[in-house]
């Protein structure tokens, strides 16, 4: 087994062990592991409980320059908490424990770092964890989820799986931890960056925006809530690799973030609508 | 209890003003136990109370960081830093030792949280300790002593020599309205009598009282104060609820706060309060590091928690830690043969983040170090926070230090990790550098023309044009018309930098980028070192732009922001300044007044007002007075941190404060002056003149008039001081200046002394006015020297 898979792995049996619900990961491409349809939506329907999953990111620019530790493809394990526990540092503290790390020969850092994502209207105070300068998770406390303040916080924890491992492994650097054949690995990353970064014509993204766009609206019109948020994300993928391409003029993100952000907050009212008769569906207080 | 919430508001407010007035003040007189107590304490221990955070004057002027650190760093005191490597945990469970003489009256109150964020953690430890202090004010519980410390993980307050128990106080007891407590016989009446017996009082003791709401029954008496325990469960929740309004809710009902709290330690002599915060209930442990000493320990007193944590390598005392931080900085610095800038701010910064102060050293390859070394450092400095080392010459080493939360390294893997981490960062930033090098800078500026320029009140095309303008202008006012092209040039280009990859990533570096970029693309020295120089800081230490294109610039587009940010927000007060407008007019000022530059304070900024013409929203005139006003005071704080007296400042700024280098030079006179022997005569003549001619009308002197010979001699002295003034003044010699005044003092005295100014003739009379008025002109000529305190400076 590769160093990620067995941080993977070990992480999976950790937040099973802690009451997850695992979920196998989202099938979209997506620029964080907090947009999976089937982790977000029940969150912001407050019926998540606990989940945890991994979740293969593509991030086109941050692997622009081939640097050790910044991938263009990279795994997230995502643990999504309904209710922030007390005891969320500790437990996470444990988590790396349980991969191995011996934190007593290592510099631990909680870095001040407020998360939002604009599309899913989401966000709240929190850290991002380093270890020995090295950033390797992003702890937060979603006091809005779509949309609206929540009176209890949620919680996130985006672990960065094979800056992870290369800290457990003590390999050099976060490209060297995969199961890849290393030539082919190198090329599958770097196609990816080529590809986003130069060679896509962004009029075709922008087409591909619209058509996302008008299928989300499509789905709220004929009332289907995971056809429409599936959409949104697409289209927000879309919208990152706009920006990368540094063509978005002024206000153009900003516009389009409210537009799919109303498409998302729309499919969550669906939802909501559909569970609010039939009960409390899963308990959100798993906790 | 009916009468609690008068009985406590009341005396709040006196003890609240109080507590401003005289800090140093003992709180609450009379505590014999306490002060027993306090003879027996260690003299090691005692902090004396005039090192109070709560002396409000002063510390309202300061920013929190300060306030907090003074408030901290008494604590901090008393403990020397640790010795090296002794920072290794060492869990020891249990309380104090027995050679420790434990303090009657000790409050520990210690709040553990998840890491804070770094710049509200000295906020909400100064606040906190304010808090404890106000409330134990007004229920008459002053403390002897009070210290307060903080990490990024806890905040902590500790008060000493606390009273045993409340003072009794004169209270009254409201009863039943007059109407029903006596009949119409003035008999008590059965409401009057269970009021009566609930006071265990006869119902004759009870009294017919006036209140605002008509007649009652009442009853005056000494109200026994609570023991100290019943007090601070009280009070302690009190202070402990306002601490923050808003935060997070999490898991179990807990919150709000900043970040979630772990615990809450409350020990009143070794005795757990019986309070809670937040969700948590108070108890008698707190633990160490979250990964090398989390075990739970018990605590029994301030000394024993402060031993418990310095023996896990932690400490509480954040000037303390910074000491024992700077120490290790430079320790390690030199071990590695190399030097430090660590700039007082960023040691600060780096002490709150580490709750254990240690220091770890690495390598760089050298080739990555290839690039403008203010880049390097600041890039460096926010991620991961090393600091690279310099060599006798200044020039960067391939060496860096970093600040770790752990005492040492033992498997060297912090070392490998960290040195992997400024290797990614600084790779980055080469790959920024040369992404920022497809576009010239004076494309990227003409690309913002377009765009709004962030004061909300037009495009960098109109900031730059305004900018040009005002250049322009005082170019030719000062006689700098050989700059003005380089001037303009630099204009062109200014702000072009905010459009960079490297200034998107570090806007600290705003300006110096620009500067670096346009001397990379070959532009001259002077405009590539305006660009440089203007975006660099101005506070106290910090260098002048080395040309006169820089100065310009520099104080330029200050003024300019300045207009903008009055005109949209107004004056900044001292608890609002969003805009930073108070740190930018102080930064305008200093520019001035370092630079010398012979411009018009006043002048300034009628001309940056009028250059944005219609687009200034409201009145051009009320924003010229109300910054006129607002840069006179920041002149007048200026003058004071460069030393000079207060009574001086408001002296010479009397006169006239326009005209930087001018003041000055009257301030330096007036400083150096006032040591001399005839200065004292110069303030007594002043002060004399002034009493008398106080609200007289001005008139004129008619020399036919002058009879006696003291006023002859005096409008003689008059005459030649004034020649001799003028041209002493002419030449900006104002300390001779002052010394010519001398002899006026002289006949000024010996006129007081021989002639009667309120002569009954009114002629003669008003003539003599006339003449001490001419002296007094004189006399204010450097400053006004009736403000002055008592002559000489002992």
């Amino acid at each position: 087994m590769s160093r990620a898979a067995d941080v993977v792995a070990r992480l999976t049996r950790f937040w099973a062990g802690e009451g997850c619900a695992l979920l196998t990961s989202c099938d979209l491409p997506v620029t964080s592991g907090l947009l999976h349809p089937r982790a977000f939506l029940p969150l912001a329907c407050g019926v998540a409980g606990r989940l945890a999953y991994p979740q293969p990111v593509r991030r086109p620019v941050d692997g622009r320059h081939h640097l050790p530790d910044r991938l263009a493809r990279l795994t997230h394990f995502e643990v999504v908490l309904e209710t922030a526990p007390a005891d969320l540092v500790p437990l996470y503290l444990r988590s790396l424990r349980a991969l191995g790390l011996r934190l007593e020969l290592h510099d631990l850092r909680f870095a001040e770092s407020d998360w939002s994502e604009a599309v899913l209207a989401t966000g709240g105070p929190g850290w991002s964890v380093r270890i020995d300068g090295l950033g390797v998770s992003r702890i937060s406390l979603l006091q809005q989820v779509a949309g609206r303040p929540r009176e209890v916080a949620a919680a996130e924890v985006a672990y960065g799986v094979e800056r992870l491992a290369s800290v457990v492994a003590a390999a050099p650097s976060a490209r060297a931890v995969g199961d890849d054949p290393a030539a082919l690995g190198e090329r599958w990353e770097a196609e990816l960056v080529r590809q986003a970064c130069e060679v896509v014509d962004p009029e075709l993204l922008r087409r591909r925006l619209d058509a996302w766009d008008a299928e989300a609206a499509a789905c709220l019109q004929a009332a289907l809530a995971w056809g429409a948020y599936e959409a949104a994300i697409s289209g927000a993928y879309c919208l990152a690799l706009l920006d990368a391409r540094g063509v978005l003029e002024g206000g153009e993100r900003s516009r389009w973030q409210r537009r799919l952000a109303d498409h998302v907050a729309a499919s969550v009212e669906l939802l909501r609508a559909s569970i609010a008769p039939a009960g409390q569906g899963r308990a959100s207080d798993a906790d | 209890m009916p009468t609690d919430g008068s009985r406590r508001r009341r005396p709040r407010r006196t003890a609240k003003k109080q507590a401003r007035k005289a800090p140093a003040e003992k709180p609450a007189a009379g505590q014999p136990a306490s002060e027993k107590k306090a003879a027996e304490k260690p003299a090691a221990e005692h902090k004396p109370a005039d090192q109070e955070p709560t002396e409000k004057p002063a510390a309202e002027k300061e920013p929190a960081e300060k306030k907090a650190e003074r408030l901290s760093g008494s604590a901090a005191a008393e403990v020397p830093p640790p010795a090296a490597g002794e920072g290794a945990p060492q869990p020891r469970p249990g309380g104090a030792s027995p050679e420790v003489i434990r303090t009657a009256g000790e409050l520990l109150l210690e709040l553990r949280v998840e890491e804070l964020p770094p710049r509200r953690v000295a906020v909400l430890a100064e606040r906190l300790a304010t808090r404890i202090f106000e409330e134990l004010m007004s229920c008459g519980l002053g403390p002897r002593d009070l210290s307060s410390g903080f990490t990024r993980r806890r905040l902590m307050v500790c008060c000493r020599g606390l009273p045993p128990r409340e003072p009794d106080r004169q209270g009254r007891e409201l009863g039943p309205p007059a109407a029903e407590a006596w009949d119409e016989d003035g008999r008590p009446t059965a409401a009057l009598v269970r009021f009566a017996e609930r006071l265990e009082v006869e119902p004759e003791e009870v009294e017919r009282v006036k209140t605002e709401k008509g007649e009652y029954a009442a009853v005056d008496r000494q109200l026994a104060g609570r023991p100290l325990a019943a007090a601070l469960s009280e009070l302690v929740p009190r202070a402990l609820a306002g601490l923050v309004s808003r935060g997070v809710r999490w898991g179990g009902g807990l919150g709000p706060f900043p970040r979630p709290l772990r615990s809450l330690l409350a020990l009143l002599d070794g005795e757990v309060l019986a309070i809670g915060f937040a969700g948590l209930t108070a108890g008698d442990r707190t633990t160490g590091h979250p990964v090398l000493s989390p075990s739970p320990f018990r605590v029994a007193d301030y000394a024993g928690y402060r031993r418990a944590l310095r023996a896990r390598g932690i400490l509480v005392g954040e000037s303390e830690r910074r000491a024992a931080l700077q120490a290790r900085l430079e320790g390690a610095a030199a071990a590695a043969g190399g030097k430090l800038s660590l700039p007082r701010d960023m040691l600060q910064r780096l002490s709150l983040e580490c709750e254990i102060p240690g220091v770890v050293g690495g390598e760089v390859d050298p080739r990555l170090l290839e690039l403008p070394p203010e880049i390097a450092d600041a890039a460096l400095a926010l991620r991961p926070g090393a600091l690279l080392l310099r060599d006798a010459d200044g020039q960067l080493l391939p060496r860096f230090v970093v600040v770790v939360d752990r005492p040492d390294d033992p498997d060297q893997r912090v070392c490998r990790g960290y040195e992997r981490a400024v290797a990614g960062r600084l790779t980055d930033l080469h790959h920024l550098l040369q992404a920022d090098r497809e576009i010239p800078l004076a494309r990227r500026a003409r690309r913002l023309d377009e765009q709004d320029d962030g004061s909300g009140l037009g495009t960098w095309g109109d900031k730059r044009a305004r900018l040009t303008a005002l250049v322009e202008s005082w170019c030719r006012e000062l006689g700098l018309d050989d700059h003005a092209a380089a001037a303009r040039e630099a204009i062109a280009l200014f702000g072009g930098d905010r459009d960079t990859a490297l200034v998107r990533e570090l806007p600290s570096l705003a300006g110096v980028v620009g500067g670096l970029y346009a001397r990379a693309e070959g532009y001259v020295e002077a405009v590539w070192q305006a660009l440089y120089d203007q975006g660099l800081s101005t506070s106290d230490d910090a260098p002048l732009p080395r040309g006169p294109v820089g100065q310009l610039l520099a104080i330029a587009s200050r003024l300019d922001e300045l207009v903008a940010g009055v005109a949209l927000a107004g004056i900044p007060t001292s608890r609002r300044d969003p805009r930073r407008l108070r740190p930018l007019a102080q930064g305008l000022v200093r520019l001035l007044m370092s630079s010398g530059l012979e411009l018009d304070l006043d002048l300034l900024v009628v001309g940056a007002v009028l250059r944005f013409g219609e687009r200034l929203p409201g009145s051009g005139d009320e924003v010229v007075a109300a910054l006129q006003s607002f840069l006179l005071e920041r002149v007048k704080n200026e003058l004071g941190r460069r030393g000079y007296a207060y009574d001086e400042i408001a002296a010479a700024t009397a006169v006239r404060a326009n005209l930087l280098p001018d003041l000055l030079r009257r301030m330096e006179a007036l400083r150096r002056a006032r040591s001399e022997p005839y200065f004292g005569a110069l303030v007594h003549a002043a002060k004399r003149i002034g009493s008398i001619v106080q609200g007289a009308d001005e008139h004129k002197i008619r020399p036919s008039l002058l009879v006696e010979e003291a006023e002859q001699a005096l409008h003689a002295t008059l005459g030649r001081v004034r020649a001799a003034v003028d041209e002493a003044i002419g030449d900006g010699r104002y300390e001779e200046a002052l010394a010519a005044m001398a002899e006026l003092a002289d006949a000024v005295d010996r006129f007081f002394a021989d002639v009667l100014v309120m002569d009954e003739d009114q002629e003669r009379r008003h003539n003599r006015i006339a003449l001490l008025q001419s002296a007094r002109r004189v006399l204010w000529r450097v400053a006004r020297l009736q403000e002055m305190e008592a002559g000489a400076a002992d």
